[in-house]
């Protein structure tokens, strides 16, 4: 009987040679992890191929887990490390993305602000969208921004799972953001309401201007 | 006072400013409204990625996975006890290092003893690193090769370090165990099937053969960038290993398992290594032939000791035989003739000719190619020098399918399998030590006697073209271990176009 019981006493059953404790160890984290995965990688399959392989393998290495980190940041680094070092799924094209099962993930049918019959359509065009300016990313840039906006995770966290100084973390997320602005400027233009509506770049740079002065 | 840049911002906006911080933006804003709309600006692109949608994983993988740990017969054995488990293997690991190094060190003065006569090269090539999933094959492989029992490793143990003792020991336990059959003694059974099989054995030899092959001290590397990592690529090196002829035609392909790390940029994906020796026209022709297939693709570089240790410590093992020399019979007066095979129709007859030759049964000299292919399919050479050849996948796969035959047998009749595998050693054991008894020398691994004796035959390169050169009678009593290696270990590793500019 593995359920109720808390990832250490789980993964000492693993050690001990309980392999049922680590399906339990599985439960509790691939939900979690699928997202971020998915959306590094664009396609449903690879994520849940990848996120299966960095399971196997962290069961495979599980005498390597000191417990430095939490047993869901070591495998979310595996699973990240496995998604970043296949150049194949990196640079595949953006229309992947909606490959074998995602459209059942793009179902907006939550979204009360929907009203248009058309909008299920336009949420999964749109979503189809900011995944390709994802992937357009380079790898190091695209994870940062996966992490934390897709993922909210802190800075701290981030540092942990990529193993980079948390300035590095500022520094792409700002990097990153600020290219998927340019990217998808299409879509923040349309978005929210006039309020919200960016202003131009030059403007911007105007008060930037104004503020070193 | 400092200016609030975007960087500031996004911290502010995301919570992970500090106090002090907090409170520049605060003031800042109060002061310069402008501020507001520039966090605005970064808050819209940061709220657009983080409405995307959120899916659970469409399977359920904690099924997927244990089903695949519980398809490998190893996790019988995990489950029992994995600790123990664990522990074996990591100082199975370390004995197995340890093997090597010796190895290692006993063969450098082979190898002195070889280059003296020809400038060897030792050529690894690493291709097709396969970053796509594993299949489910290699995945259970992965676990079952961790997996192995401590008797099966150490009957092994024993093997490496005398074939021969190896064949005897295991010839008593089968007769033991035979003898305890008619007592229904099942687990003595169990123990002698812990045994090293006919396969196993092959198996180890080709792992001593290509820790032979390894055993070259200097070493580069290349790398290819390839587009797409697949088997076509990994034939077309291959090819061109396979038809580039050299002196010694045998080349050891090493499976990489994923997750063995054998290279850090490649840590979970699985590649093949080729290990070859050539000396250098053989090495620069090869370089040519991979260079005009694979354009400015080729990298080279240098290649740590580390890495040629972790390539024999590898399990999957299987050493070919690609195209030799022309080899000729040939007064060793008039040794420089570059002109004397022209084509291939001269390569086959020749060798089958110097298969016959007395003159080399007269005087074996180990790991040299002509031996190899005289060799028993067993890999057990009569002389107690064990030096397989052309054992490719094709070869591993009858001996897998011998053996799950075998297998079959024994659930037939398990005492009349014994038996007969009982008498089977004892035969090989016997044929050793009648071999031994008339012919003294060489011993099965001994660095002096490997240094003391000269090669049997010289190779004369010159140019492009290579000849052969048999050795003549009494020539053996020249003595060439004082020359030093020339030799290289050069790695040809294919990988995704865009990690080449990160090289």
């Amino acid at each position: 009987m593995t359920s109720g019981r808390d990832e250490r006493t789980l993964i000492e059953a693993c050690r001990a040679g309980e392999t049922e404790a680590f399906g339990t160890l599985v439960q509790m984290y691939q939900d979690r992890l699928f997202p971020p995965l998915l959306r590094l990688t664009g396609c449903a399959d690879d994520a849940a191929d990848i996120l299966q392989d960095a399971f196997l393998k962290a069961f495979q290495k599980l005498d390597d887990f000191h417990g430095e980190s939490s047993f869901y940041t070591w495998v979310y680094r595996i699973a990240v490390n496995l998604a970043l070092s296949d150049k194949r799924r990196n640079r595949r094209a953006p229309s992947s993305l909606t490959g074998t099962g995602d459209s059942a993930f793009l179902d907006p049918s939550d979204d009360p602000d929907r009203t248009d019959p058309a909008a299920p359509l336009e949420l999964a065009e749109r979503e189809t969208i900011i995944q390709a300016a994802l992937l357009e990313l380079a790898p190091e840039f695209r994870a940062v921004v996966v992490l934390k906006d897709v993922d909210g995770l802190r800075y701290e966290q981030i540092a942990a799972i990529l193993e980079i100084p948390i300035g590095t973390v500022r520094s792409r997320l700002h990097r990153a953001r600020e290219e998927l602005r340019n990217r998808l400027s299409s879509l923040l233009g349309d978005r929210g309401g006039r309020n919200d509506r960016p202003r131009p770049v030059a403007a911007i740079e105007g008060d930037l201007n104004k503020n070193t002065k | 006072m400092k200016p609030i840049n975007d960087l500031l911002l996004a911290a502010y906006l995301d919570g992970e400013a500090d106090s002090l911080e907090r409170s520049r933006v605060d003031s800042a804003l109060a002061a310069d409204p402008a501020l507001a709309a520039r966090i605005r600006r970064i808050a819209s692109t940061r709220d657009l990625i983080a409405s995307m949608s959120r899916p659970a994983c469409p399977l359920d993988l904690s099924q997927a996975i244990l089903a695949k740990l519980a398809a490998s017969p190893a996790t019988d054995r995990l489950d029992r006890s994995s600790t123990d488990r664990r522990s074996a293997i990591v100082s199975r690991k370390r004995s197995r290092i340890i093997t090597m190094i010796s190895t290692r060190d006993r063969f450098v003065g082979f190898a002195a003893a070889i280059a003296a006569a020809a400038a060897a090269v030792l050529l690894i090539i690493a291709v097709a690193y396969r970053p796509n999933r594993p299949t489910d094959s290699n995945r259970l492989a992965r676990v079952d090769s961790a997996s192995k029992s401590a008797s099966t490793r150490d009957a092994k143990s024993l093997f490496l370090r005398n074939p021969r003792s190896r064949l005897s020991a295991a010839q008593r336990v089968l007769q033991d165990t035979a003898r305890s059959l008619e007592l229904e003694d099942q687990e003595r059974f169990a123990a002698a099937l812990a045994a090293p099989t006919e396969a196993e054995i092959e198996h180890e030899l080709s792992r001593e053969s290509l820790v032979n092959i390894l055993d070259r001290p200097a070493s580069k590397r290349f790398v290819v960038a390839a587009d797409k990592l697949d088997d076509s690529l990994r034939e077309r090196v291959e090819e061109i290993i396979r038809d580039t002829p050299r002196k010694d035609p045998r080349y050891g392909r090493i499976t990489i398992a994923p997750g063995a790390g054998f290279d850090p940029d490649h840590a979970a994906e699985e590649g093949v290594v080729f290990a070859l020796a050539v000396d250098e026209p053989e090495l620069k022709r090869l370089e040519a032939s991979l260079k005009s297939k694979f354009n400015n693709q080729l990298i080279e570089s240098r290649l740590d000791d580390a890495l040629v240790a972790r390539l024999a410590e590898t399990d999957e093992v299987a050493i070919e035989t690609g195209e030799p020399v022309p080899l000729v019979h040939h007064n060793p007066i008039a040794i420089a003739s570059n002109e004397a095979e022209p084509a291939s129709e001269s390569r086959r007859p020749v060798l089958a000719e110097s298969a016959d030759a007395t003159d080399h049964e007269a005087s074996p000299v180990p790991d040299e190619p002509e031996n190899a292919k005289r060799l028993a399919p067993t890999g057990v050479e009569s002389r107690g020098r064990s030096t397989p050849t052309r054992r490719g996948l094709s070869k591993q796969k009858q001996l897998k399918e011998r053996r799950s035959t075998a297998a079959d047998s024994a659930r037939d009749s398990l005492k009349g399998a014994v038996l007969d595998r009982g008498a089977d050693l004892g035969r090989k054991a016997e044929e050793i030590d009648s071999d031994s008894a008339k012919s003294p020398a060489p011993k099965p691994i001994d660095s002096k006697a490997l240094v003391d004796q000269p090669p049997d035959e010289l190779s004369v390169v010159s140019g492009l073209n290579s000849v052969r050169i048999e050795k003549p009678a009494g020539f053996g009593d020249q003595r060439t271990q004082a020359a030093k290696p020339s030799t290289t270990i050069v790695i040809v590793e294919i990988v995704a176009a865009s990690r080449k500019s990160s090289r």
